[in-house]
Order: structure tokens, then C-alpha cells, then sequence
């Protein structure tokens, strides 16, 4: 529905804002020149695939929406887990994707999340530790290029379900306790690069900044999110419904909206448990 | 092998069609020519030439219907407009926005002609204009400018007629569907429609509008009663239906699987690999388009 508006933001305006122009050509320099330091300082990362995995296409067919799987090597156990998730596309105009603070509360730190690639890019997934260990995964990613339709409706519009929120769990409850829950905001998550079809000017930024997931009062995870987000983010994790329960999700956008829902979660009907939403 | 059973006049023949190969208008009715476009990939060096295109001729003047994916392009189906006719060129008509259809208007402007496309067509260029200028730099001119990427100085609500002298032109936009800017055009006179991109044969379609939309779209077409339909991109058809109908079994076979995946809870990358398959062999180019079809459909669809 609303990729099309991105679709332009991401194309065009990442075009506008011509960032990495000059780093295209050796996409890994931009990392070791500026990015590690910038959000790493001097800590001491492992690139290696013990602790995290990570699926991206090998070739980002919608510029829009790439969809990004992050797998974890290891489980959230007390005395070693995954404790951050950062998520870095380094030729984007904001490199950092979002930062994912994980729980043990998920038994597995896995991330699905769908992302805005334009150009040809390294794509980070580094995990952090409670430890201090950093594990990082690099994926090439291939932006299609290809044609792009702009948005041709109503900014007004697409802002009018801001904050509506779906969620379900998928599939069964898996041995070690954990189901996997999927949450879905619709947000157009505007990039602040895009153009208001009507006056032509820019449309400001606009997206979701901060996520808060709690299960039974328990918090799941955490994220600062920023503009590389799809619209209507849409993400999955895993948690642990236990004999049910009902999981609330915070969401706040950068023009200080406030979105709060919750969620029914049934277990023994999980497939069909989309859940009631309440809104508060 | 099999070039000795052929007759003798086919080789000779065929060397010709390669000479003039650089471009070539076929005319598929009364005024009405063609150029058909490759079935490559927008990565392809022959990307500029991958739509169908063409101009119909009325006595008083001649209608350009999309002008190809580059300003050479443009200039070439000039060339062949001007050994076909040398009527004014009064209107140069889009069907959509997509590069391959509109780069080359640049090579009619010295014509003076109305441009004129969908009523949402203008915004899509102006959106697209920095796009164009970045992505496809090297279609335009040297060295490439804004001014370069024409949009309509007349916008289509619902429909419009011209006259071309002793030839009538319908004009007709549609909601969201191929693009969020499609038109199409009937030549009145011979019943020749030109169905710009809302129509794909061959050639594996691609969804930037709604896939909803589309499907609607297609119903519509199909109660048009015309002797000849001109794709955006494959070749024609003296039976419009039953083309549709194959474009339909593949957005709708997408539909259906995207919404049981949805249902379902499968994830989009998941779906990207299932979905669709049946079709798979039935188009060209699937590798390069099945997927970023498949994306849009599950988002589309997922907020139903």
C-alpha cells in the first residue's frame, strides 16, 4: 500500500541526499574509515558466524522493502546472551538501521525486519554481548535499480492509519518454549527525502524511533529505530507465550506520536491467535 | 543445417531485415505503426529499446503513442514517423511513466506537440525526473538535464478524444493499477487499442500501481470490442480477451497464493520463493521481475 511512498523516498531521495557517492566504488573502506569508529569506538569485533547469522537477498528486488533475517548461533542463557543487535547498511544516508536491545526473555535473539537497500551496499548485522563480545555478519546486497512509480497519493492519507498495529504468533510452541510472534505497524515511516506530490516540496521525516515489546509485563526487546526502516515495519522475534498471556507493543514516531496496543496471545491456537487489539 | 532447406530469397532477406534492424516500424493497421521492443533486461546495453512504441497517422496530422527508453530511442521513431509522413506531429501521448516508454519524448519537442498522458502522470514525472536524471543518465542527452524528461502539458480525468484528420482517437485513463498513471488509446477507425503497459504479453508483468487495481483493470479491458489490441510489450493480439485472460491467471494466481501465505503467517522472503510457480515457464524475464512483483503484492495485501 504505502511502498510506493517509499519506494520514491528511497530512490529519489536517497539520490538527493547522495550519500556515499564517493565511497561507492570500495564499500568496505566506509566501514573501517568511519562507521566502526563512529559506533564502535574501540571495541574489538569478531567477524565470524558463531554467535549470528544473517539471510539477506542477493539482490534487493524492491529498494522499498528488503527483507533481513537475523539468526542467532546461540540461545539467550543467563550467563551468555545477545544483548544488542545493530543493524548497518552502509551506503545509506543513515547507515544505522536501528539497534535492537534483546532479552532473555525471547529465548532466541532472531530479528526478521524488512529494510530500505538503494544502492549496492555491505549490510552489518553485529551482535553484542552481555560479555562485551561483538559478532559481526556482512551480506553484500545488490540494489536492482530498475524503474520507480512515486507515490501518487495523499501524504495525509497515508498518515491517517498511522499506529494501527496487527499482531499473531506463527506457527507452533517449539520445544525450548519459544514461539515465534510477528508484529506489524502501519506507519509510513517517511524518510524526510521524499516530495509531497501536491506542492512539490519535501515531505518532513517522519518514522517510528522507538519500539517497546512486553510480554506479561516483561520486557522483550527494545529498539531505536531510524529511516532505512520499511514503511509498515513489519517484525518477527521470538518470545515465550508460556500458558498465555498479553503482549503490548510501544511505539513512538519522531513527531512524538505515541502508538499503544495489546495483544490476546492463546497459545494452544496459535496460527489463528491474531489476537484482539486494544487500543489505549 | 537448416538454412539449406530454406528458399533462397529468406537469407537474403533476412540480411536486409538486419540492416534496417537498428529500428524498424511495422504498420499492424491502417496508421498505425509499431515499433517493437526487446525482450531484455533494464541491465541489457539495449534497455533504451524494450517497449512497444509507435505513431498513428490521421490527414491532418500525426499522434506519437510513447517514444521509447532513451533520447536516441526518440530520435529513431522520428526518423521512421518522418519516412512514414510529413504531417505536424501534434500530439505525443504516454501511457504511463516508465522510462522505457517516455525517455524519448525529448526527440519530439522541437515539434511543438501537446503532450499528454494520464491526469497523475505529470506528478509521476516530477517525481521521477531526479531518478531518470541519476539512474538513467546515459539515455538522455550529453550532457543530461532536467528539461530532458517531458511531462504531459495535458492531463486525462476519465477520457479525451482528438482528431487526427479523418481519425478519431479515444483517450482513456485508469485508477491504480500497472502504475498509479496508465492511459490507453483507441484508434477509432481501424478499432486498434493501444493498451500501454496495462497489457504485457511475453514478457512477464511488472506491478508498480495495485495488483487489485490491475485485476480490475483487466475486467474492463476485456469488454472492449477491438479488431487489434498493441501491448506495452510483446505482440499484438486480434484477441484482446483471451490475452488479458493469460495476464490474469498470473496477477491473480499471486493474489490467491500471497493471501493463503498471509493467512498462514509465511513470511514475505518465504512467499517471494513459492509464490507463483505454476507460471513460472510462461514468461520471459521471470527471473528479473517474479520476485519484486511478489514483494508488492504481499504488502499490498497484507494491510487488506
Amino acid at each position: 500500500m504505502f511502498n510506493r511512498i517509499v519506494k520514491m523516498a528511497v530512490i529519489l531521495g536517497f539520490a538527493l541526499a547522495g550519500a556515499g557517492a564517493r565511497a561507492e566504488q570500495s564499500p568496505i573502506s566506509v566501514w573501517d574509515a568511519f562507521l566502526k569508529d563512529k559506533y564502535f569506538k574501540d571495541a574489538s569485533i569478531v567477524e565470524d558466524k558463531t554467535v549470528i547469522d544473517m539471510t539477506t537477498p542477493y539482490r534487493a528486488e524492491d529498494a522499498a522493502l528488503t527483507p533481513v533475517t537475523i539468526t542467532a548461533k546461540i540461545p539467550q542463557a543467563p550467563e551468555r546472551y545477545i544483548k544488542d543487535i545493530y543493524l548497518i547498511v552502509d551506503q545509506n544516508p543513515e547507515p544505522l538501521v536501528g539497534v535492537f536491545h534483546t532479552t532473555l526473555e525471547m529465548g532466541k535473539a532472531d530479528l526478521a525486519m524488512r529494510i530500505r537497500i538503494d544502492k549496492y551496499t555491505n549490510v552489518r548485522a553485529i551482535a553484542v554481548l552481555n560479555n562485551g563480545e561483538h559478532h559481526m555478519v556482512t551480506n553484500y546486497v545488490k540494489a536492482s535499480g530498475g524503474c520507480s512509480d512515486p507515490f501518487g497519493g495523499d501524504i495525509y492519507e497515508a498518515l491517517k492509519t498511522a499506529g494501527r498495529m496487527k499482531f499473531r504468533t506463527v506457527g507452533d510452541v517449539l520445544a525450548d518454549q519459544t514461539e515465534v510472534g510477528q508484529l506489524n505497524i502501519s506507519h509510513p515511516n517517511f524518510t524526510g527525502m521524499s516530495i509531497n506530490q501536491r506542492t512539490g516540496n519535501i515531505v518532513p521525516p517522519h518514522y517510528i524511533d522507538k519500539l517497546k515489546l512486553t510480554y506479561n509485563d516483561q520486557v522483550i526487546m527494545t529498539a531505536e529505530t531510524g529511516i532505512s526502516i520499511s514503511a509498515d515495519p513489519s517484525y518477527r522475534f521470538f518470545f515465550k507465550p508460556g500458558k498465555g498471556g498479553r503482549l503490548k507493543a510501544e511505539v513512538e514516531d519522531s513527531k512524538g506520536g505515541r502508538y499503544v496496543e495489546e495483544f490476546d496471545v492463546k497459545p494452544e491456537q496459535a496460527a489463528e491467535a491474531a489476537a484482539t487489539a486494544r487500543k489505549s | 543445417m537448416g538454412l539449406s532447406l530454406l528458399p533462397a530469397g529468406w537469407l537474403a532477406a533476412g540480411h536486409a531485415a538486419a540492416a534496417d534492424a537498428a529500428f524498424a516500424v511495422q504498420e499492424v493497421a491502417p496508421g498505425n505503426f509499431v515499433h517493437f521492443g526487446r525482450h531484455v533486461t533494464f541491465e541489457d546495453p539495449r534497455h533504451d529499446d524494450i517497449a512497444n512504441i509507435g505513431f498513428i497517422v490521421g490527414k491532418r496530422c500525426v499522434a506519437v503513442v510513447d517514444t521509447g527508453g532513451s533520447i536516441r530511442i526518440g530520435r529513431q521513431l522520428h526518423q521512421a514517423l518522418r519516412e512514414k509522413s510529413r504531417l505536424p506531429i501534434c500530439y505525443v501521448i504516454n501511457t504511463h511513466v516508465h522510462v522505457d516508454h517516455v525517455l524519448g519524448n525529448y526527440a519530439f519537442k522541437d515539434d511543438k506537440p501537446v503532450f499528454i498522458g494520464n491526469a497523475a502522470l505529470a506528478e509521476a514525472i516530477r517525481a521521477n525526473r531526479e531518478f531518470f536524471l541519476k539512474d538513467y543518465a546515459g539515455d538522455l542527452g550529453t550532457p543530461p538535464g532536467p528539461e530532458q524528461v517531458i511531462g504531459p502539458d495535458q492531463g486525462v480525468e476519465k477520457t479525451l478524444e482528438l482528431d487526427l484528420g479523418g481519425k478519431r482517437l479515444l483517450l482513456k485513463s485508469y485508477p491504480k493499477a500497472h502504475t498509479s498513471a496508465d492511459l490507453t488509446v483507441l484508434d477509432e477507425e481501424t478499432s486498434t487499442l493501444w493498451t500501454g503497459d496495462l497489457l504485457f504479453r511475453e514478457r512477464i508483468p511488472s506491478l508498480d500501481g495495485s495488483v487489485l487495481g490491475w485485476l480490475k483493470v483487466i475486467d474492463e479491458l476485456k469488454k472492449e470490442k477491438v479488431r487489434l489490441a498493441v501491448p506495452g510489450h510483446g505482440p499484438v493480439t486480434n484477441d484482446l480477451p483471451a490475452a488479458l485472460d493469460e495476464e490474469r491467471g498470473y496477477l491473480q494466481l499471486l493474489v490467491d497464493e500471497v493471501r493463503g501465505m498471509l493467512k498462514e503467517g509465511v513470511p514475505m522472503e518465504v512467499a517471494m520463493t513459492r509464490v507463483g510457480m505454476p507460471q513460472a515457464t510462461k514468461w520471459l524475464l521471470w527471473e528479473q521481475h517474479h520476485r519484486r512483483n511478489v514483494i508488492r503484492v504481499f504488502h499490498e495485501l497484507e494491510w487488506e
